[in-house]
């Protein structure tokens, strides 16, 4: 087999001809060791090219991502990333009013209206698609921007019907619901969406629908569930606090 | 891929890193970074190695799909499964194979297993394919880039200062010797069963 060997790169480069091309063939006809080799250094080769065709597109690809990487360069603890992309750049300016007022904000009696008003942030909408014309589904979102919550519950509810399986829709959708009064439909998407890569904002609205429907029983029970891993650990722990 | 094959609303995701889009690009890192992250620490990584682990993913995702790939399920259970599977991967080599069973959040979509699957045998062939590559001799790496990119090896060997003899007997040594390393490669029967599950 060994002669064989040293004629697999002429094979493949296709310069094998006539007694010696047949001889070839059937050698690997007759040596599935031989006919694996031949395999191996074709594709070896093929994807070689491919890989060296593709390093200019990709050191692009990579210099963007690398952009977008040092943006985000602080050091996070897991959680922080997604958390840092939906914060508002007036929520620091607010931030420092909150800690100004404390002292007041302590004292004070809070009501279940109040402390749902004074947690619920919703994320930004990011149903982004290529193109200028906005779609449907971007209507929806801008309308729930607007606080247009009916309009844009309308919109979610009809591109759910058919993208059933849209989980982030669904997320927006009980936002829409909880909004509206309705906390009892939110509060079943939100229970849907518990054991899904959206449960830290499930589990965290599926609190604030309990809130809102002032069973501040089930209420703790849902924040004392907030594991420390969830973006919402802290929010929890707050809530509990004024909760007790 | 078949014309009939329909794609999947999330295809401009796909696209958007086809055409280097930096807009849809950080909406990818909006929507799915933090579920990577979270992934990576449960299971023995740092920041970092998630940061990594997800850039890689796309460029590797980015160049599966340049050959003609066509999404036909959710992006993000997609992402998912195919960060889970590079980052079991990079375990097993590291010898610290013990990571958590929660899902990823793409488990739930058999479409999206399957393409996984697909994508992830791609971009371990590559990666195991330019590991062993690269353990060529430097003399190796630079005929075999040169002939295999369609260069004439007469041409070859009068840019490397070489006989176009040597050069000749050289490219068919210097590929023998890719395929022994790539055939021992302990990855290379696992990629070649199809039956392999990427997930455990």
């Amino acid at each position: 087999m060994q002669q064989f060997d040293s004629k697999i790169e002429d094979y493949l480069d296709g310069v094998l001809e006539g007694t010696e091309l047949s001889d070839f063939l059937a050698a690997m006809q007759g040596n599935p060791a031989l006919a694996q080799k031949v395999e191996v250094a074709g594709i070896a080769r093929a994807r070689m090219r491919n890989i060296w065709a593709s390093e200019p597109a990709e050191q692009e690809l990579r210099n963007t991502i690398q952009a977008i990487r040092s943006a985000d360069s602080q050091p996070q603890e897991p959680g922080a990333m997604a958390k840092r992309m939906r914060i508002p750049p007036w929520y620091w300016a607010a931030a420092a009013l909150l800690v100004l007022g404390f002292a007041f904000w302590m004292l004070r009696p809070t009501s279940t209206e109040q402390l749902y008003a004074d947690n619920r942030h919703f994320p930004e909408t990011a149903f982004v698609s290529k193109g200028d014309e906005a779609t449907p589904l971007q209507k929806a979102a801008t309308d729930f921007e607007h606080k247009h919550y009916q309009s844009a519950l309308d919109g979610f509810q009809r591109y759910l019907s058919s993208h059933p399986d849209d989980r982030e829709v669904q997320l927006f959708q009980g936002f829409c619901l909880l909004e509206l009064g309705k906390w009892s439909e939110a509060a079943q998407i939100f229970a849907n969406l518990n054991s899904t890569t959206l449960a830290d904002e499930a589990n965290w609205y599926l609190a604030l629908c309990y809130l809102k429907g002032k069973d501040t029983a089930r209420c703790k029970a849902q924040l004392m569930g907030i594991s420390e891993s969830s973006m919402h650990y802290k929010n929890a722990q707050n809530l509990l606090r004024k909760l007790r | 891929m078949s014309q009939f094959v329909k794609q999947h609303p999330d295809a401009y995701l796909i696209q958007g890193l086809l055409d280097n889009d930096h807009r849809v690009i950080q909406t990818i890192y909006d929507r799915y970074a933090d579920e990577v992250v979270r992934y990576v620490y449960k299971n023995q990584g740092s920041q970092e190695d998630a940061e990594d682990l997800l850039q890689e993913a796309l460029i590797y995702m980015t160049r599966h799909a340049r050959s003609g790939f066509v999404l036909t399920c959710p992006f993000g259970g997609f992402l998912n499964l195919v960060c889970k599977g590079m980052w079991i991967n990079e375990l097993k080599k590291r010898n610290r194979m013990r990571v958590t069973n929660e899902a990823l959040g793409g488990s739930e979509f058999g479409d999206a297993r399957e393409q996984a699957a697909a994508t992830l045998r791609d971009i371990l062939f590559d990666q195991m394919i330019e590991r062993n590559f690269v353990h060529l001799p430097d003399g190796c790496q630079k005929i075999l880039k040169h002939a295999w990119t369609g260069v004439p090896l007469q041409k070859v060997a009068e840019m490397l200062g070489l006989q176009y003899g040597y050069v000749r007997k050289r490219k068919s040594e210097c590929s023998g010797e890719l395929v022994e390393l790539i055939q021992k490669d302990p990855e290379f029967d696992q990629l070649q069963n199809p039956d392999f599950d990427f997930w455990v």
